[in-house]
């Protein structure tokens, strides 16, 4: 099967990467963008990217379409690709949430057509919390992968860190936090998190529950958790959502190695020591990775919007930071989000971060 | 002990004494004492010892320090370039100098012959010019999620047909941005397939307004005399009825207060039933004489009836009085003055050595507004007539050195700018230093008064926020 990847964005190639190192899915042979991400694509060289989506239809079996919640102005767009991919006979993989409404009608016609429509973004596995109300331990590695603020890519980290372990032979269950990672055999963070009906210590204790069935199910020697959210407030005016959600994750968990996902900050490589005791206080865990992506936060911008703005920043500006950060910070590992070896690089150090660790029952 | 000339300024209140700390942005109380001590009408060494510890405490803390910027530079004049090749955040395209009214104050209605700003003509903005002006703003715009595109007059809706096609092209280039449109229209030639349109590609829409019909018609009417009132209004209610619940984000009245017309009568345009039901934004300022030949003078009455109308909007913002009708432009200034207040409350940590004061925007990054003929002026609101504001045009693009130019505005007036204590809340941009080939400090110095005023202001209302939540209320 050849399939086509719509909307295809940068920051989905690492998720691309793994489906093909773990072969999860045939053959992703096309990936099309909507007309105005093509700029930000520029010289990228690696596959061919095109935003003539009839065309590259032509020419595959199935279409994959990813996770676009958040960009909602693209929901009607993708509900009628969706519905053209149907009518040419063209398999769908559904990563983008659907209404109750569309995704019917397209469920009817994929039945008329006789088309394998597959709903990705529906339920998460049904998972029971127990009358005892008690937290359990997990009894495996757990690794965090959390992000400072809410705009910031945690996916580089996520899928490399996932196909490494992998193909290193752990058996790894990652939870993210869409549905694209499903494309991967992952599973996506319980939304019940989002949900205002349920009070906040259920939220803890189901995430707790629905970490440990999952790794008796599959009886995972890791489990890859994405943070949902950012992990802390930028100002006052600038929530972020307070970090709450990576709070209450974190009281579920036990974290074992924890990846932080940032912009380029004005701090020093020492600071990174404060803000590894700001979170060791915080949710009980230090940082133990960083991965730093190339931009850094628009201060005047994100005070006249009220939300965190940044503005893109070269690669070499980026291993610049890096390099200062490692001479002055050594207990921290540092990597660029683009760098393809951040995989190996933090599992690495996980595993003999963690090696020789007395083994608590 | 003697301190070094402290960066401050000092201001009382009827019952306390403060000063503003210019190198932390913020405002702290003090007594008596130390406040005649700052305004050097005493010596440190009478005053009592716990008032000298709390200077000490204050010099420790950050206050009373005497540093100024040593040198005048927009934090962005280095990654300007940067700015223009990916972050414009909007365009503006004049799709028409044509215009069906002449209105009072309009600058582009013949009221200088062409000197000070362009006059109305019949010129009609091409597909063409329209066409690049949008494949150059989505060329430059790569690093934004959004992409705001406005359109604007003359009369915009005179260029309707225009106005569809570029939507057409836009919706189709800009696929994968989170896309707004909005325009600027005297509200006399909607029609139901306008409105229809407006809706579908879900428009903002800032409707020209600026009292009930008898102000309206006195300032906006067409050629033959005739007052407008009566079609705009009834565009803007089918429009809000149109857009339902969406209405107050989407749609907006642009209310320009001309200082000859009664205050009361203005705002009574609000005591309209539909404005009660329906609480649609509006902004609101002087009418501008910067373009026009003679000036429009503020009259006492004018100044006295709107200090009654902030004094009313200040007994419902402080909840002193309940049940007072306050028209919407006063409840936006208490939004704007409520966010000044809380700013007031998270001191920065000090000026730093190299700044600009507050005013300028970036231009051509905030917004390229692009004229009939595809040349670009950092916005709407500038002459087109002058030289220093053409940013670029289509077929060259920015002209960074001009671009530079607007956005350094500050460094004509560098040493002035220097030694002002409301320089960072400066709001004088390069509009008013305009002397059409070159920038002219000493008009821009003539500005100054105002936003020396206005800040003071701004700091006296702070203070009275405060005093009033916390001494005011325990009295009361």
């Amino acid at each position: 099967m050849r399939y086509m990847l719509y909307p295809f964005s940068i920051d989905l190639l690492p998720l691309i990467q793994s489906i093909e190192q773990l072969g999860t899915i045939d053959h992703i042979t096309k990936l099309v963008c909507p007309t105005s991400w093509m700029n930000k694509i520029g010289d990228f060289k690696g596959q061919q990217i095109t935003t003539a989506f009839d065309d590259a239809l032509q020419g595959v079996d199935g279409v994959i379409f990813s996770d676009c919640s958040k960009h909602s102005w693209l929901y009607m767009d993708i509900v009628k690709k969706i519905t053209s991919c149907v009518k040419a006979r063209k398999e769908v993989i559904c990563c983008t949430e659907i209404k109750t409404k569309d995704l019917k009608a397209i469920q009817t016609l994929s039945t008329e057509y006789k088309i394998n429509f597959k709903y990705l973004a529906g339920s998460e596995p049904d998972i029971k919390v127990s009358d005892s109300r008690h937290l359990s331990r997990e009894d495996c590695i757990v690794i965090g992968i959390g992000k400072l603020l809410y705009n910031v890519d945690n996916t580089s980290s996520f899928c490399r860190m996932y196909s490494h372990l992998t193909q290193k032979g752990y058996k790894v269950v990652g939870i993210g936090d869409n549905a694209n990672y499903k494309l991967i055999n992952c599973f996506r963070f319980p939304k019940l998190i989002f949900e205002s009906e349920c009070t906040e210590e259920n939220k803890v204790l189901y995430i707790n529950a629905y970490v440990n069935t999952l790794q008796r199910l599959y009886s995972a020697d890791i489990i890859l958790i994405h943070f949902p959210d950012g992990m802390l407030k930028y100002s006052d005016d600038c929530f972020e959502e307070f970090g709450i959600r990576s709070f209450i994750t974190s009281q579920a968990l036990n974290i074992d190695y924890f990846v932080l996902n940032m912009p380029i900050e004005e701090f020093s490589g020492e600071s990174f020591l404060e803000l590894s005791k700001t979170f060791k206080y915080r949710f009980d865990f230090e940082i133990d990775a960083v991965c730093l992506e190339s931009k850094v936060v628009d201060v005047a911008k994100s005070i006249e919007e009220e939300k965190v703005c940044y503005h893109f920043i070269s690669e070499k500006d980026v291993e610049e930071y890096i390099a200062m950060c490692k001479s002055e910070c050594t207990s921290v590992k540092f990597c660029s989000s683009k760098s393809i070896t951040i995989g190996e690089e933090f599992a690495d150090d996980c595993i003999s971060k963690l090696s020789g660790n007395v083994e608590e029952f | 002990m003697k301190i070094n000339e402290p960066f401050i300024k000092t201001i009382r209140s009827p019952r306390n004494y403060y000063f503003y700390d210019v190198n932390r942005d913020t405002i702290v109380q003090i007594n008596r004492n130390i406040y005649d001590y700052l305004n050097k009408k005493n010596e440190f060494d009478v005053l009592p010892f716990e008032d000298q510890l709390y200077i000490n405490k204050l010099l420790a803390d950050g206050y009373l320090s005497s540093k100024h910027f040593t040198k005048i530079e927009h934090p962005n004049t280095k990654d300007l370039d940067y700015q223009l090749a990916n972050r414009c955040e909007q365009l503006i395209l004049q799709v028409t100098q044509s215009c069906n009214l002449v209105c009072y104050y309009c600058p582009y209605a013949n009221k200088s012959n062409g000197i000070l700003q362009r006059d109305h003509s019949n010129k009609m903005m091409s597909w063409e010019i329209a066409k690049s002006c949008i494949d150059f703003y989505a060329a430059h715009s790569s690093d934004n999620e959004d992409a705001n595109i406005g359109f604007y007059g003359g009369e915009p809706l005179i260029a309707f047909d225009l106005i569809k096609k570029c939507v057409e092209y836009i919706e189709d280039s800009f696929l994968g941005k989170d896309i707004h449109f909005g325009i600027t229209t005297n509200g006399t030639l909607v029609t139901d397939e306008i409105i229809a349109f407006f809706h579908e590609h879900n428009f903002n829409i800032t409707f020209s307004i600026d009292g009930p019909k008898s102000v309206h018609d006195v300032n906006r009417k067409s050629v033959d005399g005739s007052g407008s009132f009566d079609s705009a209004i009834n565009s803007m209610k089918r429009l809000v009825e149109k857009y339902g619940n969406q209405a107050k984000s989407k749609i907006s009245i642009n209310m320009v207060f001309n200082p000859v017309n009664d205050v009361d009568e203005v705002i009574s345009l609000f005591n309209d039933p539909f404005f009660m039901v329906n609480p649609i934004n509006v902004m609101s300022g002087l009418a501008e004489d910067d373009f026009l030949e003679k000036d429009i003078k503020i009259t006492e009455a004018y100044q006295a009836k709107m200090r009654y109308q902030y004094f009313l909007g200040f007994l419902d913002y402080l909840n002193i009085v309940d049940g007072l009708k306050i028209s919407p432009p006063i409840k936006s200034y208490f939004y704007s003055l409520e966010k000044a207040y809380l700013s007031y409350k998270n001191p920065s940590l000090e000026l730093p050595d190299v700044g600009a004061p507050g005013g300028p925007c970036i231009p051509g990054q905030r917004r390229i507004f692009s004229d009939v003929n595809g040349v670009f002026y950092p916005c709407e609101r500038v002459s087109e007539v002058s030289e220093v504001m053409k940013i670029g045009d289509i077929r060259q693009g920015f002209n960074l050195k001009k671009a530079k130019a607007i956005l350094n505005i500050g460094q004509i007036t560098s040493e002035e700018c220097i030694n002002c204590f409301a320089a960072i809340h400066c709001k004088l941009c390069a509009r008013v230093a305009d002397d059409f080939d070159r920038f002219s400090a000493k008009k821009k110095l003539q500005h100054c008064s105002e936003t020396y005023t206005s800040f003071i202001d701004e700091l006296k209302n702070c203070i009275l926020i405060k005093e009033s939540r916390t001494e005011y209320k325990k009295a009361r």
